[in-house]
């Protein structure tokens, strides 16, 4: 089975910052794109607000989430999208995308929202509500220093309970992250936008529950994402179907040994 | 290659005569596995490289010059060589092309100024190495990334200042994509090369500076081909006659290989 970890979905997409190269525009569509890859399930979540729209705290694309996991309850599942900067309203968009929408995952991107992870209020009390409630939290990570991976070491050290998993590979700062995934319990890395020597790396260097695939749909296309793993040489056929698939399986879904 | 029709060309790989170390997704980056995965992917001719450790002698240049020069003359229907010279070397080495009988396996050079420690920009210390390929008539591949001495827009000089090169930017200029396509939109002269960028990037640069100035590379074997090549082949932005120039047809024409 093939499971999608990264997937950007809703109604910001009519106005998102990025060229966009498939469409995810709607829940048939987004559906129709995993048949075509052969994606099976994903996880989704609202892309980044840049005007157009207006939706800077993510409440109508959590709705919209929502809306897609209840129509498709077998395919996706929903991760809520908050900015911290919002103080505490966002933490009850949190609470109610997870307790009232039964979204189960979070997505923060620190780079884009303009945030610090660590030691602030409102995204600890985020994170401590994710914690509590075993959903895992995605985290964006990028060049900006507040997005890489290491500005999460605090975080993943206060919150060992809490499934951190690291996107994109830590981005340019991979061997952090792959190091993080392997230092902790609690850290994964998703393949998204990572280069096939990054993914390769991870795959040699952190255990092979903590290595998930991901396509960062529409930005990207899945199949090209799908080849990063499947050409990769020397990995075993269990292995590769970790990646592709078991370990979303289990951290999101909590099926499979 | 069927007649007629546009060679498939692999415009960027390299060489390893040993473990290609743990960068590399084939650790064993022999000629064996290089041809074995152009055949599966349908890859007539791939340009060629002879790796060079950083820091390296005059005499392990010239050792990897030769040894390379030996494999492109055993294959000369699948390898495009390309000599790799660091500036310091260069009159010596070009020196060597004809002394080790080399020479007609070369057919353009690549410069990496993080690894051989110049920035591209300094006249002085990559002026001769461009006076040899002007008079060679070879183009000159440049690696580049967001690395100061690599960086794309460090080329606007050179480029400008020796219009009859042809300059090939490695990685569409990495994560200095932008500036790598600007650059190739102010010098007609620079051409951009794909490998380890994401189809939306190989997408854009086809639109902004059009599919007969990109070339498809594999940057094996830190990648592979298959990887690489359905980033073009599978792009709903490209149509195709774009992928067509991009897999193969921009590379012909640049590398000087009759269509």
């Amino acid at each position: 089975m093939i499971i999608d970890a990264h997937i950007h979905a809703g109604p910001l997409l009519t106005a998102a910052p990025f060229p966009t190269i498939c469409d995810a525009g709607t829940g048939d569509a987004l559906v129709r794109l995993m048949d075509r890859a052969g994606i099976e399930r994903a996880v989704v979540f609202a892309p980044p607000w840049k005007g157009g729209v207006c939706d800077p705290t993510y409440a109508m694309s959590n709705r919209e989430i929502w809306r897609l996991q209840q129509r498709f309850p077998d395919r996706l599942l929903g991760a809520a999208r908050v900015s911290p900067n919002y103080g505490e309203p966002a933490v009850a968009e949190a609470r109610r995308c997870l307790e009232e929408y039964g979204l189960r995952a979070v997505k923060l991107n620190s780079d884009w929202e303009a945030f610090r992870v660590a030691g602030t209020a409102v995204v600890d009390a985020i994170l401590d509500l994710a914690a509590g409630l075993r959903c895992p939290v995605i985290v964006h990570c990028g060049d900006a220093p507040r997005s890489q991976p290491a500005a999460l070491l605090d975080v993943v050290r206060r919150f060992p309970s809490l499934r951190v998993v690291l996107a994109h590979t830590g981005h340019e700062f991979s061997e952090d992250a792959i190091w993080m995934a392997a230092a902790f319990d609690n850290v994964y890395v998703d393949t998204s936008e990572a280069r096939m020597s990054v993914v390769a790396r991870a795959i040699a260097a952190a255990p092979s529950h903590k290595v998930l695939y991901g396509s960062d749909i529409p930005y990207h296309l899945p199949e090209v994402e799908l080849a990063k793993i499947r050409l990769l040489p020397g990995v075993s056929t269990q292995t590769r179907d970790r990646v592709l698939g078991a370990n979303a399986l289990r951290l999101f879904w909590g099926e499979g040994a | 290659m069927t007649d007629g029709a546009t060679p498939r060309i692999d415009a960027h790989a390299t060489w390893f005569p040993g473990d290609a170390g743990d960068g590399a997704v084939y650790h064993a980056a022999s000629v064996e596995t290089l041809l074995s995965l152009m055949e599966a992917e349908g890859i007539d001719r791939t340009v060629l490289s002879p790796a060079v450790s950083r820091a390296a002698s005059y005499h392990q240049f010239r050792a990897a010059t030769a040894a390379l020069g030996e494999i492109v003359a055993t294959h000369r229907d699948r390898f495009l060589g390309s000599l790799t010279v660091a500036p310091a070397y260069a009159d010596r080495v070009f020196a060597d092309l004809a002394n080790d009988g080399v020479r007609q396996t070369y057919s353009s050079l690549r410069i990496s100024p993080d690894r051989d420690r110049f920035a591209l920009d300094d006249a002085d210390a990559v002026g001769p190495v461009l006076t040899h390929a002007a008079a060679l008539g070879w183009p000159v591949v440049v690696e580049s990334s967001f690395r100061p001495p690599n960086q794309p827009l460090r080329l606007l000089p050179l480029a400008r200042a020796w219009p009859d090169v042809t300059f090939v930017l490695t990685h569409l200029g990495y994560r200095l994509s932008t500036d790598a396509i600007q650059t190739a939109l102010l010098c007609p002269n620079v051409m951009l090369e794909t490998s380890e960028n994401w189809d939306d990037i190989i997408g854009t640069a086809v639109r902004r500076v059009s599919a007969a100035r990109v070339m498809c590379g594999s940057n094996f074997p830190f990648s592979a081909p298959g990887f690489e090549r359905l980033k073009v082949s599978a792009s709903p932005w490209l149509s195709a006659a774009e992928k067509d120039q991009v897999l193969g047809g921009t590379a012909a024409r640049v590398f000087g290989l009759s269509v």
